[in-house]
C-alpha cells in the first residue's frame, strides 16, 4: 500500500469505455433513469431497493439521476439545463483507492469501475470520496451500488447487437447519450467530443473522468433575423420580362373577388 | 374462417411472430412497403399515407358550407362558429372562458415526461422523480405579488379558486404560470399514505376549468373544448394570482377533500427485490 492507498488502480487500461452525454439535446425526460433502475434491478448484482416508496418521504437507490438547473446568464434569457449524472469511470478514481477491502476496483480491460458486492462491507468511504455523488448505498442490501455501464449487456451475446449498449443509451429517445471507447481517438464518441468541445466534469478534482459532457449549443438569436422567409420573398425581377412577364399579365387578367 | 384456429393457438403456444419486412421498417407513414404490409396484416383497410397539410382542405370544405356553398348545410346554431374556427390555415383567437376581465395570466400544465416512459407499477420510482408540483411563477409575477418560494398563492379563474405553493422560475414567459399535471392525488388514492406530498401539497388545475362554456342565450351549454378536435381546452385557461399566506401559513393545498376509501391497502413500507440465487 503506497501513499495511503487501500486499493490500487491499474497503471493503465486497454480501453476507456464510457458515456458521452449531450446537454444540448437532453430534454430531462428521465427515460434513462427509469430504464437504468429497471435493468439494474433485474440482473447483475443486488437489486435496487426503495424505502417508504408509497409514504410521505420516499427514497431509493438510483445509479443514474437527472438534475435540472435554471441558468440565468448576465445577458439573454434564462434557460433550463437538464444534467444526467452517473459514475464517470474516472481514470484516477478516488472511490477505488479509498476502499478498505478491495471491493471497489477498476478493470484493466475496459476501465469500468465496479464493486465486488461480496467483498463490500457497506462502509460508505467510497461514496464520501467520490466528488460527484455518483455512488449510492443500497439500504436494503447494505452494499454500495453504482453504474456498471451495464457490464451485463455490453458483452452479452444473448442480446441482439444493437442492444449491447448500456440501458440508458439504448432507451434515450433524444439520442443524447453515446457509448464507446474514449481511449481510442478515432472512435465515434471521441470524434463527438472533439467536434463539440466535450468537457470533463469538475476537472479540478483531478479524477480524470472518462465520461464527457457536450455543452449546450448557443441558442438562436431572434434579433439576428426575425423572418426566415424574407430572403425567399425578395422580388425576382423588378420589371418582369419573358415567361414572368406573361405570367404577370395572365394573373392580372383573372377576375377579382371572393372566389 | 379457420376452423382449426384453436389448434393453431395451441401448436404455437398462443404466440405468433411476424416481422416487419426490412424495406418497411422506416418512414412508415410514407413507405409503400409498410403501407402494403399493414393492409395485408389488417392494420389498415387501405394504404393511408399520412399527409401533412399546411392548408387543410377538409376544414375549408366545412367553412365553405358554413358560408352557404353546397347542398349540405350546417345547423344554423353552429354556422357562425364553424365559419370562424374551421379555417384552413392556422389562426389564433382569444378564448372566452366567461369573461377574461381581470384574468390575464395563462395557466398551463404538462404531464411529466417520465410518466410517458413508464407508468403504473413503477409509480414507486416515478414519485421520487416528480412527487411535488409547485405552481411555477415567472420572476415578474413573483415580485408583483410579493411572493417567495414556498409561499401560498390563491389562483382563481371565473370558475373557481385554488390555493397552492409557488416556486419562482425565471425561464418562463412573464405572463404564464404552469405546473406538472397528474401529480396531485386525492387522499386515499394510488395506495399512497395520506401524508404523501401528492395528497397534501399536490394539486390540479381542474377546479379552475369549467366543462361548459358560459350560457349564450340559445338554451344550450357548449362544451369547453376545442371546436376542431374536441380536445378539452386546458390551454385556454386564464387566471389571476395573489399571495395567500407564507409557507407555514397553510398546511395543505386548497380545496382539500376527505380521503376516499381505497379498495386496497397502502403500499408496502419497503420495496426490495430478489434476483437470481
Amino acid at each position: 500500500m503506497e501513499g495511503g492507498q487501500m486499493t490500487e488502480l491499474p497503471a493503465q487500461t486497454s480501453r476507456k469505455m464510457g458515456l458521452v452525454i449531450d446537454l444540448d439535446t437532453c430534454v430531462g425526460c428521465h427515460a434513462c433513469v427509469i430504464s437504468c433502475k429497471g435493468w439494474n434491478t433485474e440482473n447483475y448484482g443486488a437489486p435496487l431497493s426503495d424505502q417508504d416508496p408509497y409514504g410521505a418521504d420516499p427514497s431509493g437507490t438510483f445509479l443514474n439521476r437527472v438534475h435540472s438547473y435554471e441558468v440565468q446568464p448576465e445577458q439573454g434569457h434564462a434557460q433550463l439545463v437538464h444534467f444526467p449524472k452517473s459514475c464517470l469511470h474516472c481514470e484516477d478514481a478516488p472511490c477505488v483507492t479509498v476502499c478498505p477491502t478491495g471491493a471497489s476496483y477498476k478493470r484493466v480491460e475496459d476501465g469500468i469501475v465496479l464493486v465486488n458486492e461480496s467483498d463490500c462491507i457497506g462502509c460508505g468511504l467510497c461514496a464520501w470520496a467520490c466528488p460527484y455523488g455518483a455512488r449510492e448505498l443500497d439500504l436494503a442490501e447494505g452494499v454500495m451500488k453504482k453504474c456498471t455501464l451495464c457490464v451485463d449487456r455490453i458483452y452479452n451475446e444473448n442480446l441482439p447487437e444493437e442492444d449491447r449498449v448500456p440501458s440508458c443509451v439504448r432507451t434515450c429517445p433524444a439520442g443524447a447519450r453515446h457509448f464507446g471507447d474514449l481511449g481510442d481517438p478515432a472512435s465515434e464518441v471521441s470524434q463527438l467530443v472533439s467536434d463539440r468541445g466535450g468537457m470533463d466534469l469538475m476537472p479540478e478534482m483531478a479524477t480524470k473522468p472518462v465520461n464527457k459532457y457536450l455543452p449546450p449549443r448557443p441558442k438562436d438569436r431572434i434579433e439576428d433575423q426575425i423572418d426566415i422567409l424574407a430572403p425567399l420573398l425578395a422580388p425576382v425581377a423588378e420589371e418582369p420580362a419573358g415567361f414572368l412577364g406573361w405570367l404577370d399579365k395572365a394573373l392580372d387578367k383573372l377576375p377579382v373577388g371572393n372566389s | 374462417m379457420n376452423p382449426e384456429q384453436l389448434d393453431r393457438y395451441i401448436e404455437n403456444g398462443g404466440f405468433h411472430v411476424s416481422h416487419i419486412p426490412d424495406a418497411a421498417l422506416y418512414y412508415k407513414p410514407w413507405n409503400t412497403a409498410y403501407q402494403d404490409w399493414a393492409v395485408g396484416m389488417g392494420l389498415y383497410d387501405k394504404p393511408e399515407p399520412y399527409l401533412f397539410q399546411l392548408y387543410v382542405e377538409p376544414l375549408r370544405k366545412f367553412q365553405l358550407a358554413a358560408e352557404g356553398y353546397g347542398e349540405r348545410q350546417p345547423p344554423e346554431h353552429l354556422r357562425e362558429r364553424i365559419k370562424a374556427t374551421m379555417d384552413p390555415l392556422p389562426i389564433w383567437y382569444e378564448t372566452d372562458q366567461q369573461g377574461n376581465a381581470g384574468f390575464t395570466v395563462n395557466a398551463l400544465t404538462q404531464r411529466p415526461m417520465a410518466m410517458y416512459h413508464s407508468w403504473g407499477s413503477q409509480n414507486a420510482w416515478l414519485r421520487q422523480l416528480h412527487g411535488r408540483n409547485p405552481l411555477y411563477v415567472p420572476t415578474k409575477l413573483m415580485r408583483e405579488n410579493g411572493l417567495s418560494d414556498g409561499d401560498w398563492a390563491r389562483v382563481s379563474s371565473p370558475h373557481g379558486e385554488i390555493t397552492v405553493p409557488v416556486m419562482e422560475m425565471a425561464a418562463l414567459n412573464e405572463n404564464t404560470v404552469w405546473t406538472w399535471n397528474a401529480i396531485g392525488k386525492r387522499k386515499g388514492a394510488w395506495a399512497l399514505d395520506e401524508n404523501a406530498p401528492e395528497a397534501t401539497k399536490g394539486f390540479l388545475l381542474n377546479h379552475l376549468i369549467h366543462e361548459l362554456l358560459p350560457p349564450k342565450g340559445d338554451g344550450l351549454r357548449w362544451a369547453n373544448s376545442d371546436p376542431i378536435t374536441g380536445q378539452a381546452a386546458w390551454f385556454d385557461l386564464k387566471v389571476k394570482i395573489e399571495k395567500a399566506a407564507p409557507p407555514d401559513g397553510i398546511a395543505e393545498s386548497q380545496p382539500a377533500f376527505a380521503p376516499i376509501t381505497s379498495p386496497v391497502d397502502t403500499g408496502p413500507k419497503d420495496l426490495k427485490w430478489k434476483v437470481g440465487k
